[in-house]
């Protein structure tokens, strides 16, 4: 046992849970486990070393892959089955005369479907009847659901067996520190693998009070965007080689802990920008022989590496960057224009002699009114292909056809997620919206010199 | 019809061999098709025009897309090479390719990199496209059958039957994928140890990453996931946009699952530069676009769709244009193949060419006796024909020439006044006649204020590719011969020409010269006497038109007093240039015989390469003899309705008079007026035939869009269009 628990550290409890929970040999299991917590926190670990301990014969399956029934039956089947044989199962009258026909003499055999969430989409009767699996075969039979979600969102319509529920707290600081911890050796090697360095310096990384040191400069940063251990882990390991680098080029001492720390503080915090982001990063790899000098490459990839940040940074820089043809870039202005403003002010708008609009105080209260929402921040509105073709060649100077080429690059924009709507250009039902936001459409109408807050409702 | 000796009652089914002749028809007309085009020689012509460009088109590909593809080929290749400890959590590597928002050409561009992954990497590739992919199911079966069913193929070519049994589609899972994966690798490692590390990697191709549902390809990506421990997978996506689009679609709970490398391709603007300097704004191919038509062209892709492949197709679109049906234009070949090919046009071909509008001004300065036996004498029409093809070939090599010296020399001045890129210079200089534009003026003004190293720098650019160019052309010895040698061997055989590769040669001395004194050059003012010298020295190097030129520069000298040394030959150069390129870029219209390699017809083929379909629509209705060419429909103005007009147009025309809502009964009405004007106004709506065929021709507008019913008025319809 004490095993276990330092394998798995922090989860005591549940782990206890668990044991009760499958009692001893010889007596039958609960008929169903319903077990919850957010993504990370140790519930598929916690069950494999439960059940690998106790050594009962037992299934995963992973419910997104389980497109059909089908599927799932049939994954269930052969990993029970002993024998590699094909097995055939279309429905769960099937199902259960397969388990029925396995002979064990009573052994446990344990389920577990993980990521549960989806299968809610299938058939309505699937999950009651799995949570009381037992009923309908002659086995020692239980059925583990393991989900993100609380079983309240399990909206089952007719009544079911209500399995026991296990929760999985999500782990606090102590404990994260106390997991990544158990990753140091893997992080050394890592790092070993990505420079050569002599053996002293080799003993003052491995110290693990260096590595402890970097944890808490870490999650200091880190804990309070992101309690996700995966991607915790992930960052720390990409971190802790830039925070050994200086003791591995000797530019500083391995117990001087403020340098260290006003060394790696600006490093973690343009790292907390890539969060979750993954982008590759350039520097793992060792550039590809026969190529340049690696110097030239190094160079390259880390100029490359920054304007992506940047790229992902500003709106601005990403929309200038982003390549459209001409008329393009002015049919999403125009669906822009057509999204943000209401069509009773498109005469105004856009038309030369609109006639003089008379101000009555109560337009004016009322604009002041929403003053502070401002319909640019209340989100796209539909609008008909027209309404869209009228905007573009309201704003468009030089006076083209409506060829098909235009048309075709209404469906481009739909393509690119740029516009939502249908694709199929049709008179009567097309309805658009245009799904980009300000800063983006006044890059862009910034690259074909257009004066977008000149059509605005807003601004005016 | 044949009787059956069946009892029963029933649908039998009597194969008649429907189906076969229909194939066999449609077979028919395609060889129909080929052998009616085999024996023109127009047609020959064209195809080996066409294939010639389609053999250079790929080369660039290839030469664009090597590099690209090397660094992704590569980091694939790494990833299940040498890092194994890393990937312990379930992450998947991928390589995401921006790709930029032409679509069409993307296609190309994949073809390519699964090819080279396959040589490479691994047999194992799949390409999971957006349209095949409604469901979850979809893409999962679809991949696995193509990384299974590849392999199957190979195995029988090789003869290993070992997985006799066919593969259903609906058998094609995950785990499928990892059953088979293991019996085929892991078995035969353990039976050759040595060969432990061979195992495949597979590669998962996306290649429209933002037309999929990104719930899909979320679930796919966990699946693949929570596979990637036992089984080595790469996925690649092709991304149009940005990386953000990535994230945009995916949560963190599947985006903490990628390891995400970004590669940038080429942006499509410059790719068409490349294409369009490499393939078609050179002298080997022998079919030109005339300035409008290549502005036509290069609009279309930039104002509307920036693909490359569509500004390709259209271009081969003008070809077919050019050539059908055309034997002249047979004429439009390399100039090897000119004799032989001006020897076998018939009389009427030589009389269609004597028509050509271009022949004219040539006609007018020969004397009356060639003008005669010009008509009348069929050799020796062929004789001026060769000769003046061979002119107007020459012409062509010294005009691209000077397009892209020119377009060197003003790259670096500012405010671009005759464009940046070589195609904006090619478009200026076939319409007009550039050396007359005041924008060109300017631009060789701007020159002259350049420093000394600015115009050193540009002159070298301009003899680099002035080297080029001769290479390119003939394996001509570079320079090591005297100028002199040069220009009197070249006078020799052509005594006739002005142009070509002589005029290559001659612009490549001078260029020479002036490059060595602009170096050499005394930036401080200095008295012009001494210069008076330098330049003699250096003008015996070269024969020609230089002497006028030193005239003139005296003569500028005289007005502005003081020059630095510099200045003054950079003065000089500039007005050699400006005589240079005089010469040089003469507009192609100006040249005899310039219809033959020139396709200039553009309001012909617009219509073709960018469709208006709601126009043609419109003329259609509103104008049908437009399309029909009848008597009957010809109106005295668009708006005018007659009787004779078919139904849908008249009801066309009369729906446009109406608002947004349109009364049925009235149109009905006004529609029955028009078609029987005669008779009694209560009788005539009356009558049934009207009626039905009212009826008939509102619901062709329904159906083409126009109109639709509206719920809230019954007997109303709703007007679409405006």
């Amino acid at each position: 046992m004490d095993e276990i628990y330092s394998k798995v550290v922090c989860r005591e409890n549940q782990l206890n849970d668990l044991f009760n929970l499958f009692g001893d040999d010889n007596e039958p299991l609960p008929c169903s486990i319903f077990i919850s917590g957010s993504m990370a926190t140790g519930k598929t670990l916690c069950l494999q070393t439960v059940l690998n301990y106790l050594s009962y014969k037992h299934v995963f399956v992973d419910c997104i892959e389980c497109y059909s029934s089908k599927i799932m039956f049939e994954n269930i089947l052969s990993a029970l089955n002993d024998e590699d044989e094909d097995v055939k199962c279309e429905n769960f009258m099937d199902f259960i005369n397969c388990l029925n026909r396995l002979q064990n003499n009573y052994e446990p055999i344990v389920i577990v479907f993980d990521r549960v969430e989806r299968l809610r989409n299938m058939d309505q009767n699937l999950l009651p009847v799995l949570l009381k699996l037992r009923e309908f075969c002659k086995l020692n039979i239980c059925t583990i659901l393991v989900t993100h979600l609380i079983f309240e969102n399990f909206n089952f319509k007719f009544g079911v067996r209500e399995p026991i529920k296990l929760y999985f707290p999500n782990y606090n600081k102590e404990e994260l520190f106390r997991i990544i911890f158990l990753y140091q050796k893997s992080f050394v090697q890592h790092l070993l693998n990505h420079f050569d360095i002599e053996d002293e310096t080799t003993e003052l990384i491995e110290k693990p009070e260096l590595f402890a040191n970097f944890l808490n400069a870490f999650l200091s940063v880190f804990y309070r965007p992101c309690r996700d251990l995966i991607e915790l882990k992930h960052m720390a390991r990409l971190n802790f080689i830039k925070y050994c680098e200086p003791i591995i080029k000797g530019e500083i001492q391995s117990n001087d802990l403020t340098k260290l720390w006003r060394h790696i503080s600006p490093i973690l915090k343009t790292s907390l920008e890539l969060l979750y982001l993954r982008i590759s990063d350039m520097r793992q790899f060792k550039p590809s022989p026969g190529k340049e000098n690696s110097e030239s490459l190094y160079a390259k990839e880390f100029c490359l590496e920054k304007t992506l940040k940047d790229e992902l940074s500003s709106t601005k820089t990403f929309a200038q960057s982003f390549e459209l043809p001409y008329f393009a870039k002015y049919l999403l202005i125009a669906a822009y224009l057509a999204s943000y403003n209401p069509p009773k002010e498109d005469k105004r708008l856009f038309m030369k002699n609109h006639g003089k609009q008379r101000k009555q105080m109560r337009q004016i209260k009322a604009k002041a009114k929403i003053n502070e929402k401002l319909s640019t921040q209340l989100g796209p509105k539909v609008f008909t292909l027209d309404r869209l073709l009228a905007i573009f060649y309201a704003i468009l100077e030089d006076k083209i056809g409506l060829t098909s080429n235009l048309l075709a690059q209404i469906a481009t924009l739909v393509e690119l997620k740029l516009i939502a709507g249908s694709k199929e250009i049709d008179l009567d039902t097309a309805k658009y919206k245009c799904i980009v936001g300000y800063d983006f459409i006044s890059a862009i109408a910034q690259t074909v010199g257009f004066n977008i807050r000149k059509y605005l409702y807003d601004f005016i | 019809m044949e009787s059956t000796v069946s009892v029963s009652k029933g649908v039998f089914l009597f194969p008649n061999g429907f189906q076969n002749s229909k194939t066999l028809s449609k077979k028919k007309t395609n060889l129909l098709f080929c052998k009616l085009f085999q024996e023109e020689c127009w047609y020959l012509t064209y195809r080996k025009n066409w294939e010639a460009i389609k053999t250079k088109l790929n080369e660039l590909n290839q030469r664009s897309y090597s590099v690209l593809l090397n660094d992704i080929v590569n980091y694939i290749k790494q990833f299940y090479g040498s890092e194994e400890a890393f990937m312990l959590e379930g992450i998947i590597p991928s390589a995401t390719l921006l790709t930029g928002v032409s679509q069409p050409d993307h296609v190309s561009q994949f073809d390519a990199l699964i090819n080279i992954i396959k040589d490479e990497i691994s047999p194992h590739v799949a390409i999971v496209n957006s349209q095949d992919s409604l469901s979850l199911k979809h893409i999962v079966e679809n991949m696995v059958w193509q990384l299974i069913g590849n392999d199957l193929k190979n195995d029988e070519e090789c003869d290993v039957l070992s997985t006799k049994h066919k593969l259903k589609k609906s058998q094609c899972t995950m785990k499928t994928l990892k059953t088979w994966y293991h019996s085929k690798y892991t078995n035969e490692s353990t039976n050759k140890k040595k060969k432990s590390i061979s195992t495949k990697t597979l590669v998962i191709v996306i290649p429209d990453f933002e037309s999929f549902n990104c719930h899909l390809l979320q679930d796919f990506v966990m699946i693949i996931s929570s596979y990637i421990s036992s089984l080595p997978i790469v996925l690649v996506f092709g991304v149009a946009t940005s990386v953000s689009a990535l994230h945009k679609s995916f949560p963190y709970e599947v985006s903490s699952k990628l390891l995400i490398k970004v590669f940038h391709s080429h942006s499509s603007a410059v790719y068409m530069n490349q294409v369009l300097e490499d393939i078609f704004l050179t002298h080997t191919v022998p079919f030109h676009l005339s300035g409008k038509a290549f502005e036509l062209l290069t609009d279309v892709f930039l104002f509307y769709d920036f693909s490359v492949k569509g500004l390709v197709q259209s271009i081969k679109y003008c070809m077919m244009d050019h050539f059908y049906g055309d034997n002249t234009k047979v004429l439009c070949c390399k100039r090897e193949d000119l004799e032989e090919a001006i020897l076998n046009l018939s009389p009427n071909d030589l009389e269609s060419i004597r028509q050509l509008k271009s022949f004219r001004p040539y006609l007018e300065k020969q004397d009356c006796r060639t003008k005669i036996s010009l008509f009348e004498d069929d050799q020796y029409f062929r004789d001026a024909l060769y000769k003046e093809l061979m002119k107007l070939h020459d012409y062509l090599y010294s005009f691209y020439l000077c397009v892209k010296l020119l377009s060197t020399l003003i790259k670096d001045i500012p405010n671009n006044l005759l464009g940046k890129t070589v195609r904006e210079v090619y478009t200026k200089c076939a319409t007009e006649c550039i050396t007359d534009t005041p924008s060109f003026k300017e631009c060789m003004q701007l020159l002259s204020f350049q420093s000394q190293i600015k115009i050193v720098d540009t002159i070298t650019g301009a003899l680099k590719l002035l080297n080029s160019h001769l290479q390119s052309v003939s394996p001509i010895k570079p320079l090591q011969a005297t100028p002199k040698k040069n220009n009197n061997n070249t006078d020799k055989v052509f005594a006739h020409r002005e142009l070509g590769e002589s005029f290559a040669k001659t612009v490549r001395v001078h260029l020479m010269t002036f490059l060595r004194q602009l170096e050499n050059a005394n930036t401080e003012a200095s008295i012009s006497t001494a210069m008076d010298t330098d330049t003699n020295d250096n003008v015996e190097n070269v024969p020609g038109s230089r002497y006028k030129l030193k005239e003139k520069l005296l003569k500028a000298t005289r007005v502005e007093k003081i020059q630095s040394e510099f200045e003054m030959i950079r003065c000089r150069f500039i007005s050699y240039l400006e005589e240079m390129f005089a010469k040089g870029l003469q507009p192609p219209h100006t040249q005899t015989f310039h219809e033959i390699m020139f396709f200039s017809d553009i309001s012909n083929v617009k219509k073709h390469i960018v469709g208006a379909p709601r126009g043609a629509l419109h003329t259609a209705l509103s104008d049908p003899a437009h399309y029909l060419q009848c008597s009957c429909c010809r109106l005295p103005s668009p708006e005018s309705v007659a009787g004779t007009l078919p139904d849908v147009c008249l009801a066309y025309k009369l729906h446009r008079e109406c608002g947004k809502h349109i009364n049925l009964y009235d149109w009905l009405q006004a529609f029955a007026a028009v078609v029987k004007p005669g008779e009694n106004d209560e009788q005539r709506h009356h009558d049934p035939i009207i009626q039905s065929r009212f009826t008939r021709a509102v619901a062709e507008l329904q159906f083409l869009g126009f109109i639709k019913s509206s719920k809230r008025k019954t007997d109303h319809v709703m007007r679409l269009t405006w």
